[in-house]
């Protein structure tokens, strides 16, 4: 069944429905909050007041069938997420870096000044991994330099990328949503992969990382 | 021989290619959270309620609009019979209760009279205190009306 034949059917009083729309965009939607508020809990009530105001559009028919469902969808979610953050951090969210306004930025120079390497090391430790350059990283090990980099690299980029690899976003609907130059974004998605790409690099070489693909 | 070189630069192509797959698999794996169990039936829960509360609100939006009616009826009938015993009672003041009622309102109706002179308008003193039940009433409409629209939201 598609979003709109749903949206039909929850419009026309079978309530039931909305729940096959909530199982549809939960999961995608909670990683995109959680990239912002960094809380599971917090996240978890964010997203419970966005499914109420998508609820409250569908039967007042606010949403308008021109956009896709999910693209509107996600920019409520995001909307929400900084809404929440403003409120009850009491800051501002910035989806640019405050380094963009420095003269000498380079685009993806926070990637380097916010990501600390020693955090995969922490990381792996905390596994029971003990890295050595001598021998070839594990499956495992691979998994942990990922997850630590994809946990730490500042929400600048892990915003974008979520909505690029989650939640389906094309770089233009991303760009509308964030309003931010395509540019941006394309580079940004370009940057966050090439310095895990270097990482992964700097402790296996090419042909060892191309036998785990 | 160009055809080896060819070759050569497909298969660095390729592994390259194969590399930015790995990369985008794993990207997208460890992005990915999930919500609890049970967050769904939460979520529908909260619906189920929210429509209740909807329900009940209306009830309640119409039950308040009816004791507005009942009130405003209330009060007219109440002006315009308090105001027609004014002018009946001034035979009997002395012995009948609205004798009270008639020396509050000629009281009321000079110090009306002398406002008045006071800040140099020429008028009755009634006219003024006209004015003051009038707007006393739509203080009392308007906080009636905020009180049950208070309780709404």
């Amino acid at each position: 069944m598609t979003d709109i034949e749903i949206i039909n059917k929850v419009k026309s009083g079978e309530l039931k429905y909305f729940k096959e729309l909530v199982d549809r965009y939960k999961d995608k939607s909670f990683s995109l909050i959680v990239k912002i508020l960094k809380n599971r809990n917090e996240s978890e009530d964010c997203l419970q007041d966005v499914f109420m105001k998508i609820f409250n559009s569908v039967m007042s028919s606010s949403f308008e069938e021109k956009s896709k469902f999910s693209t509107y969808i996600y920019s409520i979610v995001y909307n929400s997420a900084v809404d929440y953050y403003k409120k009850y951090r009491k800051k501002n969210f910035n989806i640019l870096s405050i380094d963009v306004t420095n003269s000498n930025y380079k685009t993806g120079d926070e990637l380097t000044s916010y990501f600390d390497e020693s955090m995969i090391d922490k990381g792996l430790y905390s596994q029971g991994i003990e890295f050595s350059p001598e021998k070839s990283l594990s499956q495992n090990e691979i998994s942990v330099i990922i997850n630590e980099y994809i946990n730490n690299i500042p929400e600048h980029y892990s915003v974008i990328l979520n909505m690029f690899y989650i939640n389906d976003l094309s770089h233009d609907e991303i760009s509308k949503i964030l309003n931010l130059p395509i540019g941006t974004i394309k580079n940004r998605i370009f940057r966050a992969k090439n310095k895990l790409k270097e990482l992964l690099l700097k402790r296996m070489t090419a042909e060892e990382l191309l036998e785990y693909v | 021989m160009f055809e080896l070189n060819l070759n050569f630069l497909n298969g660095a192509k390729m592994n390259e290619g194969n590399i930015e797959d790995f990369l985008n698999k794993r990207i997208q794996d460890s992005l990915h959270t999930g919500t609890s169990d049970e967050f769904s039936d939460e979520v529908m829960k909260r619906i189920k309620l929210s429509l209740e509360f909807a329900k009940e609100d209306k009830k309640t939006f119409k039950f308040a609009g009816m004791i507005s009616i009942a009130v405003i009826a209330v009060m007219s009938v109440l002006s315009y019979f308090i105001g027609s015993s004014i002018v009946i009672s001034s035979g009997d003041e002395e012995s009948s209760g609205f004798g009270i009622l008639k020396s509050v309102y000629t009281y009321l109706s000079d110090l009306a009279a002398e406002i008045l002179s006071a800040i140099g308008i020429s008028g009755t003193g009634d006219s003024l205190l006209y004015l003051i039940i009038i707007t006393f009433i739509i203080i009392l409409f308007i906080a009636a009306d905020k009180l049950i629209l208070g309780k709404r939201n």
